[in-house]
């Protein structure tokens, strides 16, 4: 229960509260020994059911059949859990059997996915920088794919702590990390949902606990990154479940009245803050942002009961209820709302030592994002969709899933209508930190517009991981509170919320990761997941053995397998770095770039042809800036490659090829007449310069440094005519940029 | 599962009280968890026994510091921030570290965490001496039901990850031979001279169905003299010849890359051409129907 709606001189710790009175709750079961066979039987089934899906996508079934198999595996699976999860008989230890089996069960897809190796983008990054940080003994070290990553080290920390006790591969060692907390993260939804909703009087009832953290748990497993983006090995998939913690201690030192109690709390909530802190950036963000919200709601709230209970009494339902709920100041008695503005505090200070301290370069990573979504929505708004992205475009996904992805914002919408309902009627009983957390749920709805901006889209997904824990209170809330007539068909309520759940567990999912990242398929170019080839992994191996960590041009994709397989550094192209022209155009990089790339020993490029064999399935090949955005690089230009006297082919595959730069020759008369390829090599002085700092452009003029012969340099060729070019600007060099 | 039984250490009989015994159990199970790690017992043992041992009683004592002594309220609350108290544990003892500047290896992270287990267990000592314990026959019927589910949840995430058809790649890769001249740059020759190149090809997934021949283009014409020499096929990797593919424990996994299936070295020289000039040479060397292309330049003085 609420302590304040027990009255001010009747406050039992919220941990241990039971229904008084119950009405939507039901006494838990007294039996013992149920039948927990069928659960584990219909999970390992659902288990297997996914895996055929899997099988099926593999083999390139058509994407209609993988995905109902899919689903019916994970609806097999999930189906006993859940019903005992939302079951007010259900014990205790039963309910909170279900809350682990539904972290595991959650878990199965993305493992299931890549069990071996890394395959997302970000997991490249991590997994590099766990073996870096073991491999060197030192943590904070640089990182080609994500530079960010260097300034949190929590999950290369503890990857490297659990690998190192146990001796696992990096791989099994993180992924088991993310297993672990991934299952805490619903023990602590399940937490608040009972800590915030545990007694609360709804529709003339009190609220059974257990059945609220339950459902409250449930519903935090159908947010769109559940399922996937926070189950990969990334820093998020570990540092949101602190943010859980922090939320459920908080909450639970906000209800408590037990003082020991409520400091220990508010001390492993700080803890979890810290975990947070060292872990993800964004994880910070939205930590402070949840905080923020709830103490401002709180704090307005407060100011207005202040102010009515000098005039009046507040206009509720149940009047008796009312006056237990309020003291004279009007503040819910019993509740302590000063812990959510201590560990407000807390976060704030603990994530200004470490910006100031270690992670001074993440204001500059972050920035960009939410100032270009805004511009990129603002733009889309005006230009009729021109720049924005069409809401469920074309995919493989099938029209029903793409249906249930355009429902679930309107199921949650309906949520937060029905919710309007019930605070309009008994509003007064919701503790303060009940409605903080709602309110934080409420940025779900303005965050669905920016899923239109190609900046704000990421953006937009990954804050329904940390803003659905408000939603999940609600619709917990929603769910126990009694209906005001009874149903006129017996079940249809049951029937509507079943057809609910499977429509935001559907829907979300499929608005969230695409099909190459959910299923394992055939190999298609231009995917992060499904253009990883064992090949680009042999070949940056192979380069790493010969050349050492070298600094690469590439593309986007075979660049995740040279960083994280080959320890070499791939540059980030941009428009003030162009190194995209060094195959997405049929003529010689422009002598800026090519300054660039010398000074800053960019000696290599590795080339996949398939990049003009078929257009790139992500859209382009070289990030959004790409020349040639939703089309296939001509082979022409791939080919000529082997013709330019600035490059030689140093190794060779079916798909791959690996040329090594000497941009020097670039410009060189070739005398077609005797057919020798006779160039003029104009030395340059290579100075190493100071690279530019992650994130930002080349300078717009170069400083241009033109050297003398150096020794060494190669006399002319017989034949050769005077070049027919400037040496090229050198002296500023560029280094790799962020990644995501 | 009653997460009540798992945060509070067993002893030998209902109704009891903490014994010290308690303490020592917990101290020698920390110790022998840490020599497991010290003296590299297998990887199945230390995962299996020696971490779940340090992380777990590091949390639990953690959790004991901080949220208090246990009582019979909201185990799955303290059952959960325990193992939450491990995963922060760990991240602090290794941040802790590196802030010593001392190397982040298996002995200082090994003695780091069992460090903090053993002051987490005195400090409980100290604190929950004369507590009540719980019912040890009740914790391993429970330890027991949980360890049939995660037999059986495992046994079938196995059984689905076998249904997943691994991709089959069938690839070579060529590279020069690190010695040879073509991998560091031009080669310098004199007019008329030989010229000689080394390359290696490494065949994944099947072996060459034919030995090896070689096409070399200098300056767009077909090079004079062209001979190939071949060495025997080596099944894996040739000694020394590029990168070590052997599995480094607990760093190489799965997918880091299997050694080739079979690999040779071949010698190939040629006539150089008998003008001075800098000339494009292009080599193919070619196996049975698989085919590969190198690139160099030759400077003939």
């Amino acid at each position: 229960m609420t302590p304040a709606l027990g009255g001010a001189t009747e406050v039992r710790p919220a941990a241990v509260r039971l229904p008084a009175e119950p009405a939507t709750s039901v006494r838990p079961s007294p039996r013992r020994g149920q039948p927990w066979v069928l659960d584990i039987v219909a999970a390992a089934l659902g288990i297997l059911v996914v895996g055929y899906s899997f099988r099926l996508s593999s083999r390139a079934a058509g994407a209609e059949l993988y995905y109902v198999v899919f689903w019916a595996g994970m609806i097999l699976a999930l189906a006993p859990t859940v019903r005992r999860l939302v079951v007010a008989t259900t014990s205790v230890p039963a309910r909170a059997a279900a809350v682990v089996m539904l972290g595991a069960v959650t878990l199965v897809p993305k493992f299931l996915r890549n069990p071996d190796q890394p395959a997302y983008h970000d997991e490249y990054a991590h997994w590099r920088e766990a073996i870096d940080v073991i491999t060197t003994g030192n943590l904070l070290r640089p990182n080609s794919l994500i530079p960010i990553v260097q300034f949190f080290p929590g999950t290369s920390a503890i990857t490297a702590a659990g690998q190192r006790i146990s001796g696992l591969p990096v791989w099994s060692s993180g992924e088991l990390v993310i297993a672990v907390a991934h299952i805490l993260g619903f023990v602590a939804v399940f937490v608040l949902g009972r800590t915030l909703l545990g007694g609360l009087r709804s529709g003339g009832a009190r609220v059974n606990g257990e059945q609220a953290g339950g459902i409250a748990a449930l519903i935090y497993a159908l947010n769109p990154s559940a399922l996937y983006f926070d189950t990969q090995y990334a820093y998020e998939s570990l540092a949101i479940n602190f943010f859980l913690w922090v939320l459920a201690l908080t909450a639970v030192a906000a209800t408590s009245a037990d003082r020991r109690r409520r400091i220990g709390c508010l001390v492993g909530a700080v803890f979890c803050v810290a975990g947070c802190v060292v872990t993800h950036h964004l994880t910070v963000v939205f930590l402070v942002a949840a905080l923020s919200i709830i103490c401002v709601t709180g704090s307005l709230r407060h100011r207005v009961r202040r102010t009515a209970a000098t005039r009046a009494a507040a206009p509720v339902d149940d009047p008796e209820s009312a006056s237990h709920a309020r003291s004279d100041d009007g503040r819910l008695p019993g509740e302590h709302f000063g812990s959510w503005w201590v560990v407000l505090g807390a976060t704030g200070g603990l994530a200004l030592v470490w910006l100031i301290l270690i992670a001074t370069p993440t204001i500059s990573y972050l920035s960009p994002y939410f100032g270009n979504s805004v511009t990129q929505l603002s733009s889309a708004a005006q230009n009729s969709g021109d720049g924005g992205r069409e809401l469920l475009a074309a995919s493989v996904q099938p029209l029903w899933e793409r249906v249930a992805t355009a429902l679930a914002p309107v199921v949650i919408g309906l949520c937060f209508l029905a919710g309007w309902r019930i605070w309009r009627r008994e509003g007064a009983l919701w503790s303060s930190s009940l409605l903080g957390l709602i309110v934080f749920g409420l940025l779900y709805l303005p965050s669905v517009p920016f899923v239109l901006a190609p900046s704000g889209a990421e953006g937009a997904r990954r804050s329904w991981g940390f803003s659905y824990v408000g939603i999940a209170v609600l619709v917990a809330l929603i769910a126990l509170h009694p209906p005001r007539r009874p149903a006129r068909l017996p079940g249809v309520r049951q029937v509507v919320a079943a057809a609910a759940l499977i429509a935001l567990l559907i829907g979300n999912v499929g608005g969230g990761l695409n099909d190459p990242y959910r299923f394992p398929g055939p190999f298609r170019w231009a995917t992060d997941t499904d253009s990883a080839t064992d090949e680009a992994r042999t070949v940056a191996r192979v380069l790493a053995a010969q050349a050492g960590p070298v600094r690469v041009v590439t593309d986007a994709y075979t660049g995740l397998q040279l960083v994280s397989y080959g320890g070499l550094s791939v540059a980030a192209p941009s428009a003030g770095f162009p190194a995209w022209d060094l195959t997405q155009t049929g003529d010689d990089p422009p002598p800026e770039l090519a300054g660039m790339l010398v000074s800053s020993r960019y000696d290599y490029l590795v080339v996949d042809i398939r990049m003009g064999e078929e257009a790139p399935f992500n859209g382009h090949n070289f990030g959004q800036g790409d020349p040639l955005l939703g089309r296939a690089t001509p082979m022409a230009y791939l080919n000529r490659l082997d013709a330019v006297p600035w490059a030689t082919r140093i190794v060779s595959t079916q798909h791959l090829r690996v040329y090594h730069l000497d941009l020097q020759a670039i410009g060189a008369v070739v005398n077609a007449t005797n057919r020798v390829n006779a160039i003029e090599r104009v030395p340059v002085a290579t100075t190493t310069g100071v690279p530019l700092v992650a994130g930002a452009s080349a300078p717009a003029a170069l400083t241009v440094v033109v050297a003398d012969a150096a020794p060494g340099g190669v006399p002319l060729a017989a034949g050769a005519s005077a070049p027919s070019r400037a040496p090229f600007p050198v002296g500023s060099t560029v280094t790799e940029v962020e990644g995501r | 599962m009653s997460t009540a039984q798992l945060e509070q250490p067993p002893v030998t009989g209902a109704g009891g009280h903490r014994p010290q015994r308690w303490t020592a159990l917990a101290t020698a199970a920390v110790v022998m968890a840490t020599a497991l790690v010290l003296l590299d017992a297998p990887v199945t043992l230390r995962t299996l026994v020696a971490l779940p041992i340090l992380t777990l009683v590091t949390g639990a004592g953690l959790m004991r510091m901080i949220l208090g002594p246990a009582t019979d309220t909201d185990p799955l609350l303290r059952c959960g921030f325990a193992v939450a108290c491990a995963l922060l544990a760990l991240i602090t003892i290794t941040i802790a570290i590196a802030g010593a500047q001392l190397p982040i290896g298996t002995t200082s992270v090994a003695l780091g965490t069992a460090g903090v287990a053993l002051v987490t267990i005195l400090v409980d000592h100290r604190r929950t001496a004369d507590r009540p314990g719980q019912d040890l026959p009740a914790v391993v019927r429970r330890a027991g039901a949980v360890l049939v589910s995660v037999l059986v949840l495992a046994a079938a995430v196995w059984g689905a990850s076998a249904l997943i058809p691994p991709r089959v790649e069938i690839y070579s890769v060529a590279t020069f031979a690190d010695g040879s001249p073509a991998a560091s740059g031009p080669i310098a020759v004199l007019r008329g001279q030989p010229v000689t190149l080394e390359v290696i090809m490494r065949y994944f997934g099947e072996q060459p169905t034919a030995a090896p021949t070689a096409t070399v283009v200098v300056g767009g014409s077909p090079a004079r003299d062209v001979a190939i020499t071949s060495g025997s096929l080596v099944d894996g990797e040739l000694a020394g010849a590029g990168p070590d593919w052997r599995r480094t424990p607990g760093i190489d996994d799965g997918g880091q890359g299997d050694p080739p299936s079979a690999s040779q070295r071949s010698t190939i020289t040629l006539t150089a051409p008998t003008k001075r000039g800098y000339y494009a040479l292009t080599l193919t060397v070619a196996a049975g129907s698989d085919s590969q292309l190198l690139t160099t330049y030759v400077e003939v003085q």
